[in-house]
Formats: structure tokens, C-alpha cells, sequence
């Protein structure tokens, strides 16, 4: 049934378009506090009930998470007809995307301090 | 414990390592009677490593995903007291590639196992090239992190 419908290039390349929005705007579905060992739908640096410290917060898994959906729903919805469509040569711009949003996310970490 | 899953995150890796090269040099093979050892290593038919390197992929993945909170709490926080940020910027790398090939997999199995070999060369041998690169960067760079402790 899935094998059917579900169509793999329409998955692929809207989980690189969001992903890379995702990375670039920072909008994670959800944060991971591995201090804590919880999972938040916000930034609970910005929750003053929240007490102590609540060490690192990683956007990793929250970032993946809209992509992941967002994809698994339009390769869903779009016919795999259609979605067939789409030309491989179109693959050969994701990981360019992809690393493109990345380089806007950690280039604070390459760029002098204060740069 | 996580000394255990970092080992078997690194064995599922270097699996994963193999099924790729192999692949990923089978692609770029002229036919021709394979004699040398290269040759031999890369004389394989690709198509049958697809499944298992999306299976090795996905399990190596999941298994990165779950050690990497403790990665971020043990070393990433003495990375950051060391100001080392260069090193940090490697392995923030490392995660955006390791997705980069997860959101290329179900395409590269596509290509692989649904569109006829003839169709599409070029495409399928840049898939699999890309993870192949990508599964060596990712184990080159984790190899090096696991270890800056003592390399530095």
C-alpha cells in the first residue's frame, strides 16, 4: 500500500528544502536537554518557572523532526506519478542545499570571534 | 554503557563503510575482466548492496542519535572550555552530512531497486558516490572526535 503511493523522490527532496529552512531560521519542532534528560516544545531558557540549570539545548532532533514530517506528508499526498516526475538530475542540488543552510548555521565556529 | 554503544555504533559504521566502497566503486567501473586487487574489490553487482546499506544507514544513524546527548554533555562541553571551535565546527558537520544522506536514502533506494538500470546512470552513480563520501567523512571525522582527547 505505502509502496504504492508513498513516493520516495517527493520525500527526499522536501525533507532537503525544510531541513535547510530549518537550520538556516533555527525553527526546531521541539528541543532535547540532554542535562535534563526532557524533551520541550519551547526554549525553556525562556520559561522562568523552569528552576537550576538546564545545561546544553539541542535542536538537532527538532530540526529533522519537521522535515521528517513535513516530507512523510506531501510524499503521502502527492501521487507517486507525479512525483516521478521530478528529474533525478534535481538530486544533484540537495547535498548543495543542504551544506548551504549548514554553513549558515555553524560558521560561527570558523568565523573570527566577533567577526 | 555508552563506551558499549559507541563500539557498536562505530562496528555498524565500518559495515556500513564496506557495503558503500564497494558500491560506490562498482559504479564507477568500466567492464572489463577484473584482475588487479581494485578491480576485484569493486567487480561486484551493485544493485544487491542498496537494502543493505539502507538498513546499515538507518541503524548507524539511530544509533549516533542516541549517543550524541552524552556527546554533547562529556565532549562538546570540553570542546567549548577548550575553545576549541574549529574541532566543534567538524562535528557540527558531521550531523548536517549524516542527514544529508538519511534524506537521500529512500531516493537512492529508488534509483537502485524501482528504475531500470539502464535509465538514470548518472543520477544513481552520484547517489551512491555522495554516500559514500559522506559514510567516510562521518567516520573519519567521528573517529578523530572520539579521540581528540588524545590527539590534542
Amino acid at each position: 500500500m505505502l509502496n504504492s503511493t508513498f513516493s520516495p523522490r517527493v520525500f527526499s527532496l522536501v525533507f532537503a528544502v525544510v531541513y535547510t529552512l530549518d537550520i538556516t531560521f533555527n525553527w526546531p519542532m521541539f528541543r532535547y536537554y540532554p542535562f535534563l534528560g526532557k524533551f520541550s516544545w519551547g526554549d525553556l531558557a525562556l520559561d522562568p518557572t523552569v528552576p537550576g540549570p538546564l545545561g546544553p539545548s539541542m535542536q538537532w532532533f527538532g530540526w529533522m523532526g519537521w522535515a521528517f514530517v513535513a516530507a512523510l506528508v506531501t510524499a503521502a499526498i502527492i501521487p507517486k506519478k507525479i512525483g516521478n516526475r521530478i528529474p533525478g538530475v534535481v538530486f544533484y542540488i540537495v547535498p548543495i542545499i543542504i551544506m548551504a543552510g549548514a554553513y549558515i548555521r555553524e560558521k560561527e565556529f570558523i568565523l573570527p570571534v566577533g567577526g | 554503557m555508552i563506551a558499549f554503544w559507541d563500539l557498536v555504533h562505530a562496528l555498524l559504521a565500518i559495515g556500513l563503510l564496506g557495503a558503500v566502497t564497494h558500491q560506490g566503486l562498482s559504479v564507477w567501473r568500466k567492464p572489463a575482466p577484473a584482475r588487479a586487487f581494485i578491480d576485484r574489490f569493486r567487480a561486484v553487482n551493485g544493485g544487491g548492496y542498496a537494502n543493505a546499506v539502507c538498513v546499515l544507514y538507518v541503524l548507524t544513524f539511530a544509533l549516533g542519535s542516541f549517543i550524541y546527548p552524552q556527546f554533547v554533555l562529556d565532549v562538546k562541553g570540553s570542546l567549548i572550555d577548550y575553545g576549541m571551535r574549529k574541532t566543534i565546527f567538524l562535528f557540527q558537520l558531521k550531523e548536517h552530512v549524516a542527514v544529508t544522506g538519511l534524506c537521500l536514502l529512500p531516493v537512492y533506494w529508488h534509483f537502485w531497486r524501482t528504475v531500470p538500470l539502464t535509465e538514470d546512470v548518472g543520477v544513481r552513480k552520484y547517489l551512491t558516490t555522495l554516500l559514500m563520501v559522506a559514510t567516510w567523512w562521518n567516520l573519519v571525522v567521528g573517529h578523530v572526535l572520539n579521540n581528540v582527547k588524545g590527539l590534542v
